[in-house]
Parts: structure tokens; C-alpha cells; sequence
């Protein structure tokens, strides 16, 4: 359902993503790690189109993305994402950072948003706080919803952009089990995380990036136990050691 | 003071009630001016964003009192003839939509990046997510430089007085050099602006608690 | 010397308060100008600078000129011996009063008309310039007079001018638009704003000098003579400058000034 073919991006003569040939089908979970500035985050924004690529193709369900005249938002009504940062609204409610897009965007009833929104605060374990505002809530609380919040325009894929890195660590765990519940639930993920547990646990497979390449792309516990690339040991060496 | 009131009262009345006038609809239209270009200056789009930015540096560095006297004297040999009440409106609003322009563009640099990718990740269109994520958010951070704005073009509104725009200023000009009571005047025309502003400083503080009490 | 004892201990009273309002300044305003001028021989004009043929500032010699200045300098002669004891101080309609009131200036010759309103907050020379307020426009125009002004006319008259009170009083239902100073006026009158522009004929003589395509609408409509103003208190000075001026006119100095500036106008009879 998503098809990378020889793209490449620059940002001046920064070449970010080097020749990318990757696909991801329906149902799967993949795990993207590399060291910062791999060119990981990049690859997973162009496919909601927050990055436009230079050249090659990028299908996301058929469309190409790079084409002329491609909507971008019909593309990205399908590709829900979850950041960093969170990224909720501060100006509004729990419920209404849930709401806001399939009422606006679907043009949902909204009574019946509201009812979707409360079954998935529910699954995210954030329904006793659907009225609080985010300045309220922790960062692991915040980020559950905005997990929620990808998921009530019912995509076909969820990005993760590296969603625990600006947790406090108690607070990682409860994102994880949701995501690890969404993984189960058959939820097409493409994850960029430094959580190993969890790539093996319910990872299908792991990509391995470094200065804009895929280096390894093998499956999770196969990736886990024997890396082939120096720089991919190099790596999983550090970040098993801090954990 | 008395006697000059019992006097000239109808006339400072009647600036007064000018002044007001012009007040609002400066103040209404520059709020709409003002608003687009500043959104503009911040959009993708380079045509646009060129033009905003140039309409903002041109009406921001020059003196009101200019683009009032060119709406007054040039305006009417080539356009239209327009008398000094409407060359002073048009050019009071022209001038505060540039600082209303600047206020706006501020206000929405200051909403975190990942708000507007956050509005296009869940299937917003750019506008969309200015609509109803951004600006919803910027006006929290602008109601305390807009409402500055907005006290100052009440006192800017004191230059139609040079091109005849029968405000409060110009009849208290009127006054002061017919009786030559100069302080008496200009102490009842300084009245009369603060009975503009001081409401309207205080309801610009009562919205900034309200929209702070949000979150 | 029994009268004189019994009232100097009164000046024991009177010399702390005479210490007080030397240091608050009041000084240079009570001081009497004509006892000043014996010990310091400089006489200080206000005067306009916007206004053709009686005061205007000339960029390129760096200084005022015009009928007013010449008035005052022949007068300054007069009274201290020396032309070049003149100094002027550019005023404004606005300004002059206050700036006479607290000394800055010892007088204003600056086209300014003597009128009973003025009369109660400052004092007035004789007559130094006979003027008449009309109307100046474009010589296209239909007016020919004050007559033919209706309520669809609208006048242009400077901000607290005795003409705009005239023009009021003469032609009630015409509209009255106040600028800041005849240039804006005239300004205006080009723009479009108006139909005319009202004030003293002598004035707006020199606008036409500098700008054809327009004239006078008729006669003058009133009787408005120039005086120079000087603070009350000031009687001594008031009578030297009175003197002076029944000098100039005597010895023809005032005749000469007039045509300098009036060629083609006949010279008034001040007195009548």
C-alpha cells in the first residue's frame, strides 16, 4: 500500500534520502531506527506529504504522491500521524482535539464523532479525562490521545515519529501498551523509535537507516539477534546499553 | 471650563461623536485588512507573501499624517473627490492594518510549528488549519499588542484635524484659537479621547483574562 | 520723606515675593520691554513665515520676508537707532498669543487683525495695514461675490482666523472648512475641496502673484485692519511703537515699504 521507488530529497544540497526503495503492506508493523539525522523522520513525514520528495515515486494506496495533481489531503484524511511532541491542541478539550477533524474533514455528525471519540479515549485509557485541556495532562497522557485523535479518522496507516523520545519514563510504558494493543489489532504502523522491547515484541520488521539509506530491512528478531552491518551493531550496541 | 462647555459643548459634541465614528470603522476595517495581509505574509505562496510584505514596509514607515494628506489632495485631482472626514478614514485604516498586519503575522509565528502539521496531518487544508487551530490561538497572543493598536488609532485619529475632518481635534483647534483659552480646551478634547479609550483599554484587559482563563 | 518712611517697611514684605516670581520665570514677562531696550537694544518680532508678501521664508537667502518684516525692521530703527536690532521668531495663529504672554516675543506684526475678542487678551498697536477679507478662486469660477455663496458652496478658511468667523457670519448657510494655514487652504482649493478660499485680500494677492488661473471674487467684504500686538502691561512700549509708526508714514519710509510689496495697489489712509 505504500511503495518508495529511487526517491531522493534534498534540502539545498543536503541530500537527505538517497535512492529509498521500500514498501510496506497492509497490516504490518515496521520499525524504523537509525542515529539521528539518518534521514528516518524525513522518510516517514514524505509520506503524508509534510516533505515533498525530489525525484523518484512515492504510491501511497495508488496515488502518487509527487504528481501534479495529487490532494494531498485526501491523501493524508488516510494517513493518520502521531508526533514527537504531540502536537494537540492547547486551545481546546480532550474530546474536541479528538473531534475537531471528523467533524471538519468527514463532515461527521457530531454526536456521532462524539461516540467514536469516548469508544477510542476508551481504548487509549483517557475517556475519565476527556474534558481536561492538554496543558492538564502529562506527556504520556497527552500523547495517548493524540494517538486517539490519529485514529478517529479511522486511517489506513499510523505514523509514529518517534512518540515515547519526549517522555518522561514512567510515563512510556502506557504509550507503548496502547501502541502494542494497536499492533495486534492488525493496525498498519510504521514506527520511527529507539524502543527496542517493543520492535521485537510486536515489530514485523526492522529498518535499519544511516545517512539517508536503508542499510538493513530484515525482520525484527532476526535484526535483534544478528545485524550484518557494522554501523547497525555500532547502533543497537549503544542504545541496548542505555536501556 | 464651565462656560466654554455651555458654549462650545455642541461642537466638541459633535467631534466627539466624528471621532467616534471614524473610530469604528478604522477600526473595523483595518481589523479585516490587517488580518489578511498578515496572514498572508506568512503564506507559502511568494506572489502573495511578496505583496503583503511590501504593503506592510510601505504604510508602516510612512508618517499617517502623509497618506492622509494624499488622500485629501492627490486622490481628488485623479479619482475620486473625497472630503477630508473619508481621506482621513481610508488613510487611518491603511495605516493601522500595516501595524494590525504586523501584530497578526507575530501572533501567528508565535503558534508552534507542529500545530499546522498537526491540522494537515489529520486531512486539514492550509486554510482549514489556520481557521480553526492557528488563528484561533494567535488571537490569544495578539489581544494584548491589538488592543495597543487599537487605543492608538483612536489618538491617531487626531490628524484629520489637518485636512478638515471635523473631528475632536479639529473643533477643539477651532475653539482654543477663536477664545484663546488654549488649556481649557485641550483639557476638555483630552477628556473627551479618554472617554474613548480608557472603556476600550478595559475591555481589551477583560478579553485578555478571558481568553487566558481557557487553559 | 514722612510718606516715604511710613511705606519701606512695606518693601521688606515685598522683596521675598519679588525673589519668588523672578525665580519662577515671571520676570521676563513683567519686565517692561521699553526700559529692557535701553540697556539691550534688540526688539523680538513674531512673525509669519507661511505667508506671501507679509512674512515668508526665503530658502534661498535663509531668511524671512515680506511687508511685516520690512515694517518691523523700519521700526526697530526707529525706536533703537539700528535695523539690525530686529530679531523675529516664526509664530503661528496658534502660537502668537501665548508666545507674546509669556515674554518670548515683545510683539507680533503677523497679519493679525484687531477685533474686540482679541482686544480683552492682548493690546493693539494703531493701525499698521488696512486689509478686507475676499474671496480667491479659480478663474474659471462663477462666483463674483459673497452674494452668490449658497449652501451647496463650501469655503476654505485657516483655523482661528478672523476670516473664517467673518465668512460665517456673512454667509451662514455656505459650508466653512478650516485648514491649518493658507497653504493647506489653497491646497485644498486645488484639490477640489472647496470653492474658495477666504481671508484678507491683501493675502491672497500674493497666493495669485505665485499661481495664475485664479483671481478675486469682487470687492472686499470687510473692513478688517492689521494691528500689531502687544501684551498689556506694556503702555511704554506700546506709545514707542505708536510714535514710530506716525514716523514712517510721515518721512515716506511706510509708502516705499508698501509699494515694495504692493505695486499695484494705492496706498490706504491710515487714519481714516
Amino acid at each position: 500500500m505504500i511503495e518508495f521507488k529511487n526517491v531522493n530529497k534534498y534540502y539545498g544540497d543536503y541530500h537527505a534520502l538517497k535512492n529509498i526503495n521500500l514498501s510496506f503492506k497492509k497490516g504490518e508493523v515496521a520499525v524504523v531506527i537509525g542515529p539521528s539525522g539518518s534521514g528516518k523522520s524525513t522518510m516517514l513525514r514524505c509520506i503524508n506529504g509534510l516533505e515533498d520528495i525530489n525525484d523518484g515515486t512515492l504510491m501511497v494506496n495508488n496515488i502518487d504522491l509527487h504528481a501534479n495533481d495529487t490532494n494531498l489531503n485526501s491523501i493524508r484524511k488516510n494517513v493518520g500521524m502521531v508526533f514527537q511532541h504531540f502536537n494537540l491542541y492547547p486551545h481546546m478539550s480532550v474530546i474536541e482535539n479528538v473531534t475537531l477533524a471528523p467533524i471538519k474533514v468527514l463532515k461527521q455528525d457530531p454526536e456521532k464523532a462524539r461516540q467514536t471519540a469516548e469508544k477510542l479515549l476508551k481504548k487509549v485509557n483517557m475517556l475519565d479525562r476527556k474534558d481536561h485541556y492538554p496543558s492538564q495532562l502529562s506527556g504520556g497522557q497527552q500523547q495517548r490521545v493524540a494517538i486517539a485523535r490519529g485514529l478517529a479518522m479511522n486511517p489506513s496507516v499510523l505514523l509514529f515519529d518517534e512518540p515515547t523520545s519526549a517522555l518522561d519514563p514512567e510515563t512510556i510504558d502506557d504509550v507503548l501498551d496502547v501502541m502494542k494493543k494497536l499492533a495486534r489489532e492488525g493496525m498498519t504502523m510504521i514506527v520511527v523509535t529507539h524502543e527496542m522491547g517493543f520492535a521485537r515484541e510486536v515489530g514485523d520488521r526492522i529498518i535499519f537507516m544511516a545517512e539517508g539509506q536503508v542499510i538493513e530491512d530484515r525482520d525484527a528478531v532476526e535484526f535483534y539477534e544478528n545485524p550484518h552491518d557494522p554501523r547497525a551493531k555500532q547502533f543497537l550496541g549503544k542504545i541496548i546499553h542505555h536501556a | 471650563m464651565i462656560e466654554l462647555l455651555s458654549t462650545y459643548g455642541g461642537m466638541l459634541l459633535r467631534g466627539f461623536v466624528n471621532t467616534l465614528i471614524a473610530s469604528v470603522i478604522a477600526l473595523f476595517f483595518s481589523m479585516i485588512i490587517g488580518t489578511l495581509v498578515g496572514i498572508l505574509q506568512v503564506s507559502k505562496n511568494k506572489f502573495a507573501k511578496g505583496l503583503a510584505n511590501a504593503y506592510v514596509q510601505l504604510f508602516l514607515n510612512i508618517p499617517l499624517l502623509v497618506i492622509v494628506l494624499f488622500f485629501y489632495v492627490v486622490f481628488p485631482m485623479y479619482v475620486a473627490n473625497i472630503n477630508g472626514y473619508t481621506a482621513g478614514i481610508i488613510g487611518l485604516t491603511i495605516y493601522t492594518s500595516a501595524f494590525i498586519a504586523e501584530t497578526v503575522r507575530a501572533g501567528i509565528q508565535g503558534v508552534p510549528a507542529g500545530q499546522m502539521e498537526a491540522g494537515l496531518s489529520t486531512g486539514f487544508t492550509y486554510w482549514e488549519t489556520m481557521r480553526y487551530i492557528i488563528l484561533p490561538q494567535a488571537i490569544k497572543i495578539v489581544i494584548p499588542p491589538l488592543g495597543n493598536q487599537f487605543i492608538n488609532l483612536v489618538k491617531n485619529s487626531s490628524v484629520f484635524a489637518m485636512v478638515a475632518g471635523l473631528d475632536l481635534m479639529y473643533y477643539g483647534d477651532l475653539i482654543a484659537s477663536e477664545t484663546f483659552n488654549t488649556f481649557g480646551t485641550y483639557t476638555m478634547v483630552a477628556l473627551f479621547y479618554l472617554v474613548i479609550t480608557l472603556p476600550l483599554t478595559h475591555f481589551m484587559q477583560y478579553a485578555e483574562r478571558r481568553l487566558a482563563a481557557k487553559d | 520723606m514722612k510718606k516715604s518712611k511710613k511705606y519701606s517697611w512695606m518693601l521688606f514684605l515685598l522683596l521675598p515675593l519679588l525673589l519668588l516670581t523672578a525665580c519662577s520665570g515671571g520676570a521676563i514677562a513683567d519686565q517692561d520691554i521699553a526700559e529692557r531696550i535701553q540697556e539691550n537694544p534688540t526688539i523680538t518680532w513674531g512673525v509669519k513665515a507661511d505667508t506671501n508678501l507679509f512674512g515668508l521664508y526665503n530658502i534661498e537667502e535663509g531668511e524671512i520676508q515680506g511687508f511685516d518684516i520690512d515694517i518691523a525692521k523700519a521700526l526697530t530703527k526707529v525706536i533703537t537707532g539700528q535695523e539690525g536690532n530686529a530679531e523675529f521668531v516664526e509664530v503661528t495663529s496658534k502660537t502668537r498669543v501665548p508666545l507674546l504672554k509669556n515674554g518670548n516675543i515683545d510683539a507680533i506684526i503677523a497679519t493679525m487683525t484687531i477685533s474686540p475678542e482679541r482686544l480683552k487678551q492682548v493690546n493693539f498697536s494703531d493701525i499698521y495695514f488696512a486689509a478686507g477679507q475676499s474671496l480667491l478662486v479659480p478663474e474659471s469660477s462663477t462666483l463674483n461675490g459673497i452674494e452668490d455663496l449658497t449652501k451647496d458652496h463650501t469655503v476654505l478658511a485657516v483655523k482661528g482666523s478672523t476670516s473664517a468667523q467673518n465668512i460665517r457670519a456673512a454667509a451662514p448657510d455656505t459650508n466653512i472648512l478650516e485648514l491649518e494655514n493658507y497653504a493647506e487652504a489653497f491646497t485644498a482649493l486645488q484639490a477640489g475641496q472647496g470653492d474658495a478660499v477666504t481671508t484678507d485680500n491683501a493675502i491672497l494677492l500674493g497666493i495669485i502673484a505665485d499661481n495664475p488661473g485664479y483671481r478675486l471674487a469682487g470687492q472686499p467684504f470687510t473692513d478688517e485692519p492689521y494691528g500689531i500686538a502687544i501684551d498689556y502691561g506694556q503702555e511704554n512700549f506700546l506709545n514707542q511703537v505708536n510714535e514710530a509708526l506716525d514716523t514712517l508714514v510721515q518721512n515716506g519710509t511706510y509708502e516705499q515699504i508698501f509699494h515694495k510689496w504692493f505695486p499695484d495697489e494705492e496706498v490706504p489712509d491710515l487714519k481714516a
